[in-house]
C-alpha cells in the first residue's frame, strides 16, 4: 500500500514538473521571501529609514496588578524617546506588585537597547540579510504568501484532473482511489518542503551578497541568530502550511474544477482577514476568532500578536493567542477533519469525463 | 461432471452483470441489467443516446457506483482493482494530459498502473500509427490522433479486456478501416473486447456478438449472426410475370402469412423453407417467377426494429 503511494507520488512528479505553475509558484515565494531582505539590507544601510521602522516597536505587559485586577501596559520607543518613562506609564507600573514591577522594567530596559537604540536596530535591520536569522526570517515571510501559493498548487494538482477528464483515465488503471489521492497530497507536501528550501537557498546567496556590498563591518556573515531557530521555524511552516495543502486539495475532490476550488480557498483566506478581527470586537466571540485556521496557524508560527478586546463596559482586556502546544493539536485537528473529508468525497464519488476549467 | 462444465462455464465469462442498476435521483440510467461477456469476443454495447451503455462500462470499471446489483469481473466479484490491472479502456473521447507528449502520456500511465515494459511505448505507438508524432505535445493532436493514442493507452500491459466507447469517433474512412481492423484483430487470441459504437454498421463488421440496450434495459443479447438470423422474418422478395394475380393467389395460402406490394415486386411472408411450394403455387396458377429473393435484415434494421421510438440516434 505505501509502496503504492511512494510509485504513485514519483510519477505524479512525473507530471507535475513538466508543468509551469508550481515553478512560477515557486518563483513567486522566492521574490516575496527577497523584499524582506532588501529591505532589511536598506534599513541597514539608512538611518532616516532604521528610525521610522523602529517608531512603530513596543513592548507590553498583561497580568494582574497587585490588587488582583487585570492591567495591560505598553511601552513604545516613542515613549522612550525622552530617555526616562513617561509618568502615566510609570504610574500603571506602580500598581503591579513588586515583582512585577522589577521584572516589567527590565524587559523595557532590554527593549529600549535591543530595539530602540541605534545599535539595536542595526541588529534588527542586520539579522534580515546574515544568516541564520535572514533565513528563519525568510521562511517565516514566505509563510504570509506560502499559504495562498500552497492551496493553488493542492487545487491545481488534483482539480485540473476533473477539468481534463484525466481522473477517469487514470483510475481505470487500477491506481486505486485513496492512493491517487494520498499521492497528489504528499507530492504537493514535499514540493512545499522543497520550495521553502528553494527560499532558504536564495536568500542566503542574496544574503552573502548583500554582506559583502558594501562591506558590512558589524560582524561576520554568520553570526545573527541560532542555525536551530532556523530549523524548528522551516519544521513550523511546513507544519503550519499543511492544512492549506489539505484544504485545497479537499475543495478541488469537492468542486470538480481546479478554478472554482482556488477561488472558494482564497476566499475563505480574505474573509477570514476580515472577519477574525470583527469577532474580537466581542470577548466572547473573540475565542472563535483564535481557532479560524489563518489564526490558529499564526499562533502556532508564533506570528500571532496579543489582540485587544474591548467588553460593553468600555474596559479593555489584552488576551494571548493559543499556546504553540494548543495551537499544534487544532491544527492537527483541521488536517484530519479536511483529509478524511475530501477522501470520503472522492471515494464515493462518480467519477465523469472532462469538465473543463 | 457437471460441476467441472459449469466452473467452466464461469470461467468463460469475462463479464458477468445480475440486475445492475443506477439511478440519478429520478432518472434510471441503467435498470436491472443482466448480461454476460464471454472471453475471446469481440461484443458489441448498442443503444440510443442515453440509453445507459457508458454508464454501464462506468459501473464496471468502478468509476459509477451502482445503486443495486452486482457484477463480476473474470470470474470474480472481489478484487476489483486486481481485475482493473487485466482491462484497458477508453471511454467517451480520449483525455489525456494536455501538456505531456503522446508517448509521455503512455510513460505515466505505464508507470502508475506499474506493469509494463519502456519498450511498449514504441510497438503501441507503432500500432496505432503515431510513430512519427509520439513526441508532440498531445493538445497538438487531432481528433483522430486522440483516438489513437486512445487505443494505445487501452492496449497498455496487453490487457485481456478491453472497453472501446465509440473508438472511431473523430476519425477519417481511411483511419475507421484501419481501427476496425485492428480491433477485429484485438478480439483473438483469448482477448475480449466490448466496443460500444454508434455506427451499427460498425458493429455488424466487427463484433461477434452483440446487446442491445434502451432506456437502461436489456433488449435483445446474442450473437450478431443469430440474432439476424431470427429477424430474418421469413420474407420473400418476388417478381412475377403478373403481380395481382400472385398475390391474390399467394394470399389464399394458409402458411402464407402476407403478401405487400413494395416497389414493384411482392413481399411475402412465409417461411423460407416453403419456397419451393411457393413457385410451385404460382406455377399452378400460370404465373412465372421471374426473380426471388429472401430479404436481407442488417444490423441497423434490427436495432430499429427492437429498440422503437428510441432510436433516432444510436449512442
Amino acid at each position: 500500500m505505501i509502496a503504492d503511494v511512494l510509485r504513485l507520488t514519483g510519477w505524479e512528479w512525473f507530471k507535475l514538473r513538466r508543468r509551469w505553475m508550481p515553478w512560477v509558484l515557486v518563483a513567486i515565494a522566492v521574490l516575496f521571501s527577497q523584499l524582506g531582505l532588501w529591505v532589511g539590507y536598506a534599513v541597514h544601510h539608512s538611518e532616516d529609514l532604521r528610525d521610522f521602522f523602529d517608531a512603530g516597536s513596543f513592548t507590553s505587559l498583561t497580568t494582574d496588578d497587585a490588587e488582583g485586577n487585570p492591567i495591560s501596559i505598553r511601552v513604545s520607543c516613542a515613549d522612550l524617546d525622552e530617555g526616562g518613562i513617561p509618568p502615566d506609564i510609570e504610574a500603571q507600573i506602580e500598581k503591579l506588585s513588586e515583582r512585577d514591577q522589577e521584572a516589567f522594567l527590565q524587559q523595557v530596559e532590554e527593549f529600549r537597547v535591543e530595539t530602540c537604540g541605534v545599535a539595536g536596530g542595526l541588529d534588527a535591520s542586520r539579522s534580515t540579510f546574515v544568516m541564520p536569522d535572514s533565513i528563519t526570517g525568510g521562511i517565516n515571510g514566505a509563510f504570509f504568501i506560502g499559504a495562498i501559493l500552497v492551496m493553488i498548487l493542492a487545487a491545481s494538482a488534483t482539480g485540473a484532473e476533473y477539468g481534463w477528464g484525466t481522473l477517469r483515465a487514470v483510475l481505470t488503471r487500477g491506481a486505486g482511489r485513496w492512493q491517487v489521492l494520498s499521492s497528489k497530497l504528499l507530492l504537493v507536501l514535499l514540493m512545499t518542503a522543497a520550495g521553502l528550501l528553494a527560499v532558504a537557498v536564495v536568500i542566503a546567496a542574496a544574503g552573502l551578497l548583500a554582506a559583502v556590498i558594501p562591506p558590512d563591518e558589524t560582524g561576520g556573515l554568520f553570526d545573527s541568530g541560532e542555525w536551530s531557530e532556523t530549523a524548528s521555524m522551516f519544521g513550523k511552516v511546513v507544519y503550519g502550511l499543511a492544512p492549506y495543502i489539505v484544504l485545497g486539495t479537499f475543495l478541488a475532490v469537492l468542486t470538480q474544477s481546479s478554478a472554482v476550488s482556488m477561488a472558494v480557498g482564497l476566499g475563505y483566506h480574505v474573509v477570514e482577514l476580515i472577519v477574525a478581527p470583527i469577532l474580537r470586537l466581542n470577548d466572547s466571540l473573540a475565542r472563535i476568532a483564535d481557532y479560524l485556521l489563518g489564526q490558529i496557524v499564526d499562533a502556532w508560527i508564533a506570528r500571532a500578536s496579543v489582540s485587544v478586546s474591548v467588553s460593553t463596559d468600555g474596559t479593555a482586556a489584552e488576551r494571548m493567542p493559543p499556546e504553540p502546544l494548543q495551537a499544534f493539536f487544532v491544527i492537527l485537528a483541521y488536517i484530519v477533519v479536511l483529509a478524511a473529508a475530501a477522501f470520503w468525497v472522492f471515494q464515493r464519488r462518480d467519477v465523469a469525463g472532462a469538465k473543463g476549467g | 461432471m457437471d460441476s467441472i462444465r459449469r466452473s467452466n462455464h464461469l470461467s468463460d465469462l469475462v463479464i458477468q452483470t445480475d440486475g445492475l442498476t443506477k439511478r440519478y435521483g429520478k432518472i434510471v440510467a441503467v435498470d436491472g441489467l443482466s448480461m454476460e461477456v464471454r472471453r475471446g469476443h469481440v461484443y458489441g454495447l448498442l443503444g440510443p443516446n442515453g440509453s445507459g451503455k457508458t454508464t454501464t462500462m462506468g459501473m464496471l470499471l468502478g468509476l459509477v457506483r451502482p445503486t443495486s446489483g452486482s457484477f463480476s469481473l473474470f470470474g470474480s466479484s472481489d478484487g476489483h482493482r486486481d481485475a482493473l490491472h487485466r482491462i484497458g479502456s477508453v471511454i467517451e473521447t480520449p483525455a489525456f494530459y494536455p501538456y505531456l507528449s503522446g508517448r509521455e502520456n503512455l510513460a505515466y500511465f505505464q508507470g502508475i498502473s506499474g506493469r509494463g515494459e519502456p519498450s511498449e511505448l514504441d510497438e503501441l505507438l507503432e500500432r496505432v500509427g503515431l510513430a512519427s508524432r509520439g513526441g508532440d505535445r498531445f493538445q497538438t493532436y487531432s481528433l483522430g490522433m486522440k483516438q489513437r493514442l486512445g487505443l494505445a493507452y487501452a492496449m497498455l500491459g496487453d490487457p485481456e479486456l478491453l472497453f472501446l466507447d465509440e473508438p472511431t469517433n473523430g476519425m477519417d474512412p481511411e483511419g475507421m478501416a484501419e481501427v476496425r481492423e485492428l480491433v477485429r484483430g484485438l478480439g483473438t487470441g483469448g482477448r475480449t473486447v466490448l466496443l460500444s459504437s454508434h455506427l451499427l454498421h460498425e458493429v455488424e463488421q466487427v463484433c461477434d456478438s452483440v446487446t442491445i440496450i434502451s432506456r437502461g434495459r436489456l433488449i435483445a443479447q446474442g450473437s450478431v449472426a443469430d440474432l439476424l438470423r431470427a429477424r430474418r422474418s421469413e420474407q420473400v422478395r418476388v417478381k412475377t410475370t403478373d403481380d395481382a394475380k400472385a398475390r391474390e393467389t399467394l394470399s389464399a395460402l394458409e402458411w402464407v402469412e402476407d403478401v405487400a406490394v413494395e416497389a414493384g415486386s411482392l413481399l411475402v411472408t412465409a417461411p423460407i423453407a416453403r419456397s419451393g411450394d411457393l413457385t410451385a403455387e404460382l406455377s399452378r396458377a400460370g404465373v412465372s417467377v421471374t426473380e426471388m429473393a429472401p430479404v436481407q435484415t442488417s444490423l441497423e434494421e434490427y436495432f430499429l426494429d427492437v429498440t422503437g421510438d428510441d432510436s433516432e440516434g444510436a449512442g
